[in-house]
């Protein structure tokens, strides 16, 4: 199977797909509405968890910590200054990102499973810290915002956020700049040695995720309409969008997408027949994908090599930064 | 300030001291687990705090449906020890020779099992197990009597593990899988087998941990989200696969720990954690005591 397109027809096809997409509100129920705007916020955090973990190889079990900072600062930007709530949540989102520049120079310091293990501990320290200090987010009991007016509003702005990924991390995949930041993944002593500014790249790819998470919880207070420790930082939410990405094969343009398509489907169901079990399934799944699929179902496309060209899965885990040396080593 | 508030001042020290002390003995053994099976597995064991919380809701299960801890505590580490092997011989043993995104992403799904098979069977209420509650008045201080039984049983445990380790033939071939793997295997010895083995006993020293922890404290089973971070912060400060080094970690964090949490707040200790956590790693990776020492 053979399909090549110009990059004039490509972006035509990618702006058809978009407008087929924004005319969903108008036409489709609520039910539908509201549950197609939740995957394309799985889509955004599956990408932007992607950009990170799937790229250069840092495996993040925190990078939800990013979306609650973004959740919070929308929501007292609405609450304290009564900013409107689109700005409120891009000013999350640059937030975030501002958030992210020192910690991704501290935390990307840290290899192997420290990195990991460093952004679970980010993430419980941040929630703990929302819980107590009250002054600013009104501890447990959260804060309260007007409720949505237009669901459609909400839709458009996850739409967009999604396809912003999307473009983001289809440009990553065709540009050198891409390339360079994918050497970290492989070989990052090596890239190293060539004169690649390693630093530079972890931390760019560190916050353009920390962008898209924060942006995510922005909407996603706003939409809800109401803020809280576990509502901004969810802990299933978290394992979801690990879960996303690599399903659909991560380091890749399509993974991301396939992944929360599909497991956005299956969680409606499993949320609907095992309310109790779900994640339970999850971390099932989760073990399954590693031990059977490593390379998702991107991987599984080029190893039929259905998909010629272009995305290469990273195949089929990240090594490079996840290769502990110890420190003085003979193995 | 006045000589009697100068030795009020340094007996609130001493006092904070010791139960920093007991908190380490207990800390120490769980790392001991975690640092065994990184050595010989060179795997990151994230599911460690989990297995923890397992083997507190064993023994308060067990003792709600009147069984004594004393039969609890073994009987937590028994099961501990059949579903440590079981996880490494089916599912960690798979990823073993990948590289080490697969095992942590593997342990990191076998904890998300864990933590909400925990959620589901015991609900997210706190609770803990109040077995001797008196405490103990050695002249101005006053040291809570379960404190001292668990420490003791902790340093009896470790002297054992220490023991066995380093006395008997199961514990050479442990260090030697250790040391070198390949070698290993080729003078005969099971590597796979040994590593089932240090599995078991990693996660039958979590589970033990776990019921000093319940016994200690009120727990839920999400504790194990703090403590991994706790435990990678002591085997960190150590050195990792450093043996020695772990007292000398799980001491830093349970003086740390006692110490901000005396002087500030519970958040405020786990602030200093994260600190430790992030300052250990930045400024010393190799450990305080450095390099990888087996024994």
């Amino acid at each position: 199977m053979k399909l090549r397109l110009g990059s004039f027809q490509r972006l035509g096809l990618f702006l058809i797909a978009l407008l087929i997409l924004a005319l969903v509100p108008a036409i489709a129920s609520t039910y539908i509405v509201t549950f197609v705007l939740t995957l394309f916020m799985y889509i955004a955090l599956a990408y932007s968890w992607n950009f990170i973990s799937g790229y250069t190889g840092y495996i993040s079990f925190g990078q939800i910590a990013l979306f609650g900072i973004g959740s919070y600062s929308c929501a007292i930007l609405i609450f304290k200054w009564s900013t409107p709530w689109f700005l409120a949540a891009a000013m999350g989102s640059l937030i975030a990102g501002a958030f992210a520049i020192p910690l991704g120079l501290i935390m990307l310091r840290l290899k192997g499973p420290y990195f990991a293990v460093g952004m679970m501990g980010l993430f419980q320290f941040l929630a703990a810290l929302a819980a107590t200090w009250k002054s600013l987010t009104n501890g447990a009991t959260g804060i309260y915002l007007p409720p949505v007016s237009a669901l459609a509003y909400i839709y458009f702005a996850f739409l967009g956020l999604a396809a912003a990924l999307f473009l983001a991390t289809w440009k990553l995949e065709h540009s050198a700049f891409g390339l360079r930041l994918r050497t970290v993944r492989e070989d990052e002593e090596g890239a190293e040695s060539l004169g690649i500014n390693t630093t530079f790249y972890k931390a760019f790819a560190f916050v353009v995720s920390a962008l898209g998470c924060g942006f995510a919880g922005g909407i996603q207070v706003f939409y809800i309409s109401y803020v809280d420790p576990t509502t901004a930082f969810p802990p299933v939410l978290n394992i979801t969008m690990i879960i996303m990405a690599l399903l659909g094969g991560m380091g890749t343009c399509w993974g991301p997408l396939i992944g929360a398509v599909l497991l956005g489907q299956i969680s409606e169901f499993l949320w609907a027949h095992f309310p109790y079990f779900y994640i339970i399934i999850y971390g099932g799944l989760l073990a399954f994908i590693i031990m059977f699929m490593p390379s998702g179902i991107m991987g599984y496309f080029h190893k039929r090599k259905i998909l010629r060209g272009g995305s290469h899965p990273s195949l089929p885990l990240p090594n490079g930064p996840m290769a502990l040396k110890p420190a003085t080593g003979n193995r | 300030m006045s000589q009697g508030g100068f030795m009020e001042g340094s007996l609130v020290i001493l006092q904070v001291l010791i139960n920093g002390l007991l908190l380490a003995g207990i800390y120490g053994v769980a790392a001991i687990g975690l640092n065994l099976i990184f050595g010989v597995l060179r795997v990151a064991n994230i599911a460690h705090g989990d297995f923890m919380m397992l083997g507190a809701f064993i023994v308060y299960s067990l003792s709600t449906l009147g069984l004594s801890p004393l039969i609890g505590i073994p009987a937590a580490g028994g099961i501990l020890f059949v579903l440590g092997i079981l996880t490494e011989r089916f599912l960690v043993e798979k990823v073993v020779y990948q590289p080490m995104a697969y095992s942590l992403l593997l342990l990191y799904a076998v904890s998300i099992i864990v933590r909400n098979a925990g959620l589901n069977l015991w609900t997210s209420n706190y609770v803990s197990l109040n077995i001797i509650p008196g405490s103990l008045q050695i002249g101005p201080l006053t040291i809570s009597e379960i404190r001292l039984v668990v420490f003791t049983i902790a340093v009896i445990l470790t002297a054992v593990f220490t023991f066995i380790l380093n006395k008997t033939t199961v514990g050479k071939t442990i260090r030697a899988s250790i040391q070198h793997p390949d070698l290993a295997g080729a003078c005969g010895i099971d590597v796979r087998k040994v590593r089932a083995l240090t599995f078991g006993a990693g996660t039958l020293l979590a589970g033990i941990t776990g019921t000093f922890f319940i016994m200690l404290f009120s727990v839920n089973p999400e504790m194990g989200d703090m403590m991994i971070l706790k435990l990678f912060a002591i085997v960190i400060v150590g050195g990792l696969g450093n043996y020695l080094g772990t007292f000398v970690g799980a001491l830093v964090v349970a003086m740390a720990e006692t110490f901000t949490g005396f002087y500030g707040t519970t958040q405020f200790s786990d602030v200093a954690v994260f600190s430790i956590f992030l300052l250990s790693l930045i400024l010393r990776p190799q450990g305080l005591l450095g390099g990888r020492k087996t024994t």
